[in-house]
């Protein structure tokens, strides 16, 4: 069967607009973000071709013209599919006004208003009404593994015959919601992340939108989607397996679905928070799969995007994948002894044939990825 | 490819007094939970590594949103537990924690579209191989603070499907096809077939024609 091909990206994070502003970051050891949080830049209403839509799908749109340009795809047909994945969709057009509400400032009917973009389905709405699509679509919100599934599911959804193409992606905006609640469970950094280091000192949220085109491969992919994997953890909501025992399987069933052995890995994309508990029990996983395999994290430099971090790091692994280069663990001065990963301490030249892209997400949902060198190029 | 329903059920709202260990449960989460009860009591399946579990839903789990954001306007307090229950994945999380579930699990939000996502998800799974039975379920529940829920009804079913034929109740066939048939389904395909098997007991064979999108079509063989 013809394996599933990726032939377009698109991105808007904390580091700007376009993949190459993101990967020239990621190359540059540049970090986005500031006081703690990774915030995606405005541009001025007048230069914004989408400014009169919610933030998610500002973003979401932006990516979207940059995935389609590159894929060559002039729009989506019936025989297409579109997966989101979000957690809090368009929260930035109703969550005011549901803090003002609380706080008796309006009444029902204001709030009212407010509320008709709150279901998540109503930025996927908006996204099919701007692509004028009315072909098969999904939303899924599966915490921070959602965009992860989201790429798995388009590949699922062709290789099955459902679409002949797919566009997947995933959006996330800061909010009151996420950033209070992740401080009220004490895992925020006020300084960027540092993933696996002894001195970690917990995670950044930051904002992104991040797309890819998928389609049966050929000349133009950029790399293939060899494999995926899903697991849940059974173990707590918030917190992962202590040894990552999800992490592992889905990690396993992603080599599996691609035919591959751990040896025939050169890089695991960790999903690497700088959160204790997401440390230790990945580094666990990844360690007892791979052994000393290199394995970093790239999200001191563009943050924790959640839902959307699955989409927005499989472009850089895609990048990295083209570039031979494989992105270090900014920040990391001091591994934690007790992660005993093969660290890539600083951007690295190596020849890559097949990459693995983790994700673990809020109610022990796990997700993982097998990209691999086009076939013609390996 | 055949799928086969293995059991298909409704659930309903269990009273934390009556089951102590949902006291931090969420309503969705506790109905929800019933509904599983239910399924996996009908159908047991002892590898719970190769079970996934996909829940369709639309406003999820608001009503805890809605509670965090008030307590933090009115209290300035950020309470840990509503938040982590407020996103939508934490009823799915609570559900795999209950029921020792392992396999795959994903939460699907698209309006009245979920129910019908819900089951495409699964039947592309049991097809692709991530897992031999999928709990596929739908739930919504009404916000009393919010306005534009309070006239929605309140609900949770689901069918448990697998690519095993053994002690099925029946098979489940889908055919890309416009074929207009007298059963017409609503938008909660997953109700409105569990609805059908609490009224039709002789049916053993379903073919249901796609698109699954509001005008779905049932035709028992």
């Amino acid at each position: 069967m013809t394996p599933v091909g990726i032939s377009g990206m698109g991105t808007v994070s904390c580091l700007g607009y376009g993949t190459d502003a993101l990967w020239n970051a990621i190359l540059e050891n540049k970090s986005g973000i500031t006081t703690g949080l990774g915030t995606a830049p405005e541009r001025p209403e007048s230069e914004d071709p989408f400014a009169r839509l919610s933030r998610a799908s500002r973003f979401s749109m932006h990516a979207i013209r940059e995935a389609m340009a590159q894929a060559r795809w002039t729009r989506l047909t019936d025989e297409d599919g579109l997966i989101l994945a979000t957690t809090t969709g368009q929260i930035s057009l109703w969550e005011s006004e549901m803090l003002a509400f609380a706080r008796k400032e309006i009444g029902e009917n204001e709030l009212s208003q407010a509320l008709v973009h709150q279901p998540l389905g109503s930025l996927l709405e908006t996204l099919g009404k701007e692509l004028q699509f009315k072909g098969r679509q999904l939303l899924l919100t599966s915490a921070c593994s959602a965009s992860t599934q989201a790429i798995a599911t388009g590949a699922m959804w062709i290789k099955q015959g459902l679409v002949r193409r797919c566009l997947v992606g995933g959006v996330e905006v800061l909010s009151k919601l996420t950033t209070e609640g992740f401080k009220s469970l004490q895992l925020l950094s006020e300084k960027p992340s540092m993933p696996f280091d002894r001195n970690r000192n917990g995670i950044n949220l930051s904002e992104a939108a991040a797309f890819l085109c998928l389609e049966a491969a050929g000349p133009r992919s950029l790399a293939e989607i060899s494999g995926w994997g899903f697991s849940s953890d059974a173990h707590h909501v918030t917190s992962p397996h202590p040894e990552g025992r999800g992490c592992f399987d889905a990690m396993t069933a992603a080599l599996s679905k691609a035919n591959l052995q751990a040896k025939d890995v050169s890089w695991i994309h960790c999903h690497g928070t700088g959160s204790s508990a997401n440390d230790h029990a990945e580094g666990t996983a990844v360690h007892r799969l791979f052994g000393e395999t290199r394995a970093s994290s790239t999200k001191s430099i563009h943050g924790h995007a959640l839902a959307a971090s699955g989409t927005l790091e499989s472009v850089i692994c895609v990048k990295a994948l083209q570039s031979g280069v494989v992105p270090a663990t900014h920040g990391l001065t001091e591994p934690d002894p007790q992660i005993p990963l093969r660290h890539v301490r600083s951007n690295e030249p190596f020849e890559l044939k097949h990459i693995v892209k983790n994700t673990l997400g809020f109610g022990g949902n796990n997700a993982a990825l097998v990209f691999s060198l086009p076939r013609g190029q390996v | 490819m055949s799928t086969f329903i293995k059991a298909a059920a409704r659930g309903k709202l269990v009273d934390p007094e009556v089951r102590p260990e949902f006291r931090r449960a969420t309503r969705a989460m506790r109905i929800c939970a019933d509904l599983v009860d239910s399924l996996l009591k009908a159908s047991p399946v002892s590898d719970r590594s190769r079970l996934g579990i996909i829940l369709g839903t639309s406003l999820g789990e608001l009503e805890t949103t809605t509670e965090f954001l008030s307590t933090m306007a009115t209290a300035n307090l950020a309470r840990p537990l509503l938040f982590q229950n407020s996103l939508h994945n934490a009823t799915t999380g609570f559900l795999t924690l209950h029921f020792k579930i392992t396999g795959p699990s994903a939460t699907i939000s698209n309006r009245t579209q979920s129910s019908s996502d819900t089951l495409d998800l699964a039947l592309s799974w049991i097809q692709d191989g991530a897992a031999d039975s999928v709990l596929a379920i739908t739930a919504d529940l009404q916000v009393q603070s919010l306005p534009h829920s309070r006239n929605m009804g309140e609900h949770a079913s689901g069918l448990l499907l697998s690519s095993s034929a053994s002690g099925s109740i029946a098979r489940l066939d889908i055919l890309e096809s416009t074929k207009v048939s007298q059963n017409n389904l609503g938008r909660d395909v997953l109700s409105d077939l569990v609805s059908f098997f609490e009224s039709r007991s002789d049916v053993t064979s379903l073919t249901l024609h796609k698109p699954l999108r509001g005008h779905d079509l049932i035709t028992p063989l």
